[in-house]
């Protein structure tokens, strides 16, 4: 059974691998400081560069980590990731969109719609939020996007071309003190509300028969729910572009550890997935510098074989344990 | 009276799974709804249990409409012991039983001593104790079946509504289950109405009987009378003499 003191605990040893690894993440760059000028707030390098961009990872892995284990409790489905109904091909259009329409600068603004409006269709379309619907709504939805995001592509230009791809493989170069803390507040007040509903995910887990006679009323809670952790990722996925695998290897890390219980399968999750972005990101800055490779690219190259060798390792997928 | 369903017809689509359902089930009663494969048994219990709507008609509930009780007042009252259970993410015994505590917490608390204490004597009850730090996957059919009934002994319900509740039981553990369905009834006031294909059984635990055949109530009554050969024969659609040897009054009413 768990308690409030393995929850607390827990969490506040994966809290200091978080510190440390945020430290690491300012230390290393393009420019590597010395232990001594981490901690000198008069360098602009640290302040205005640095730091909003480690900040930013550690957003945006956290929030992805956050919307996979929702969207797998909530479709009951254990490969279910944040993008399975549609929020980044919808986002990928968007922002390819302002790029052709020459309006770089409401990229952002652009994904978050296409995110945003992609989701509601499927929500619509699908009518009763059973699993099954959603699912096949959002495979439909994600090959259609994918055809209208290869059309758009066809008929860039070259410049317009590399504009979309940065953001379509994902990247935490964009970020500015400004955007971030204007979206940190809805980030912060989704993750607090999805926390709060831990133990009733715990319920809609269990699948709707089971949920509804325990008293819970499950089209209208799934509903809340699945339009809370859009909004999340549609916010994330306008601020850092499409970086995949995240939200499904992360969770299914945590619930390797610690167990499916959401009151510490949140926590843990959003602490591991901050760590994993901000490795990630660091990684992609510093690997083959000068040059800086996509953080997308590099989360899926070291997702993907972990995935296999869960996989190999016996770990089965379906009841989530070894 | 604890459920009053007047003319409840239940449709999926263009298919009409219950028709014309009226019955009165009584505070105390232990009701067994007998019928063929696909009379509507399941659905029935599932619109009890409120899985379901009734598509027309209406159902209630200590004289209280349905729908003006709130899901949550309800489920301190009814628990449903589905047919087939499947979870898609690992849960141990303990913690799923916990579960069934829902009803009576709100969604930030964690489980108290009393919850604890509650959970652990339902898992008693039904005797699976021992499989408490279990993973529920792990488990046979029969464990999984008594696992779930523990879970809803600890939701404290009045109304407990099981789905063919001793399909996958050995021998003595079904032997045990009507014991303990009938100690239940001497202890507490429950209210059971359950689906099942085990006439024995139903003869050892149920006062009353709905026989059930193509969605609609063709007998409803005391089980002693209601359970005979040219009864039950009727209603399977079977030759009276196949069914020699079964526990049945031998004449016809």
């Amino acid at each position: 059974m768990l308690s409030a003191k393995k929850i607390i605990l827990t969490c506040s040893y994966l809290f200091f691998f978080l510190a440390i690894c945020f430290l690491i993440s300012i230390k290393s760059g393009a420019v590597s400081f010395s232990w001594g000028e981490v901690f000198d707030f008069s360098n602009k390098i640290i302040t205005s560069i640095r730091i909003p961009r480690v900040i930013l990872s550690l957003i945006v892995g956290a929030s992805l980590s956050l919307a996979g284990v929702v969207f797998q409790a909530i479709l009951k489905n254990p490969l279910a990731d944040p993008y399975v109904l549609g929020v980044s091909s919808g986002g990928a259009v968007g922002s390819t969109l302002a790029v052709l329409l020459g309006l770089v600068f409401l990229q952002p603004l652009y994904a978050f719609f296409g995110s945003f409006l992609s989701i509601v269709f499927v929500l619509f379309v699908a009518k009763r939020t059973s699993s099954h619907s959603l699912i096949l709504t959002g495979v439909i939805l994600n090959f259609f996007l994918a055809s209208l995001l290869t059309l758009f592509l066809s008929l860039a230009s070259p410049a317009q071309l590399s504009s979309s791809y940065t953001w379509i493989l994902g990247s935490l170069s964009f970020s500015s003190w400004d955007l971030l803390l204007k979206l940190l507040p809805f980030i912060l007040i989704s993750i607090l509300f999805l926390y709060y509903c831990s133990h009733l995910l715990n319920i809609l887990s269990l699948g709707e028969e089971k949920a509804l006679t325990l008293g819970v009323s499950v089209q209208k809670w799934n509903l809340i729910l699945l339009l809370i952790t859009s909004f999340l990722t549609a916010i994330v996925v306008s601020l850092s572009g499409i970086i995949g695998f995240v939200g499904l290897i992360i969770p299914h890390t945590a619930r390797n550890i610690w167990g499916s219980d959401h009151r510490i399968l949140i926590p843990t999750s959003l602490l591991l997935g901050g760590s994993f972005v901000m490795i990630a990101d660091t990684l992609a800055r510093t690997l083959f510098l000068p040059a800086e490779i996509p953080v997308g690219v590099l989360t899926a190259i070291i997702g993907a074989p972990l995935f296999i060798y869960f996989l190999k390792k016996g770990y089965d997928f379906q009841s989530a344990r070894n | 009276m604890i459920f009053k369903a007047q003319e409840i017809d239940f449709w999926i689509e263009e298919k009409k799974i219950l028709s014309n359902i009226s019955l009165n089930i009584g505070s105390g009663s232990f009701t067994a709804l007998l019928g063929p494969n696909g009379a509507g048994k399941s659905t029935l219990l599932k619109i009890f249990s409120r899985v379901l709507e009734p598509s027309q008609g209406k159902l209630f509930f200590e004289d209280k409409e349905i729908n003006s009780v709130s899901l949550r007042d309800f489920s301190k009252n009814v628990s449903y012991l589905p047919q087939n259970f499947h979870f898609p993410f690992a849960i141990q015994v303990l913690d799923l039983v916990l579960l069934g505590r829902t009803p009576h917490q709100n969604f930030l608390t964690f489980n108290n001593q009393k919850d604890l204490y509650i959970s652990i004597s339902a898992l008693k009850k039904t005797g699976v104790e021992h499989l408490q730090d279990r993973y529920f996957q792990t488990l046979s059919g029969g464990e999984k079946q008594k696992v779930l009934l523990a879970k809803c002994l600890a939701q404290e319900t009045k109304v407990l509504c099981l789905d063919e509740p001793t399909t996958f039981l050995d021998l003595k553990h079904q032997i045990e289950f009507s014991d303990l369905l009938k100690k239940l009834k001497s202890e507490n006031n429950f209210t059971v109405i359950l689906a099942t294909h085990d006439l024995s059984f139903l003869k050892n635990c149920c006062d009353h009987t709905v026989f059930l055949k193509q969605g609609e109530v063709v007998q409803y009554g005391n089980t002693k009378e209601l359970l005979t050969t040219s009864n039950i024969a009727k209603l399977f659609d079977l030759p009276k003499a196949s069914l020699k040897g079964f526990p049945l009054e031998e004449y016809p009413h």
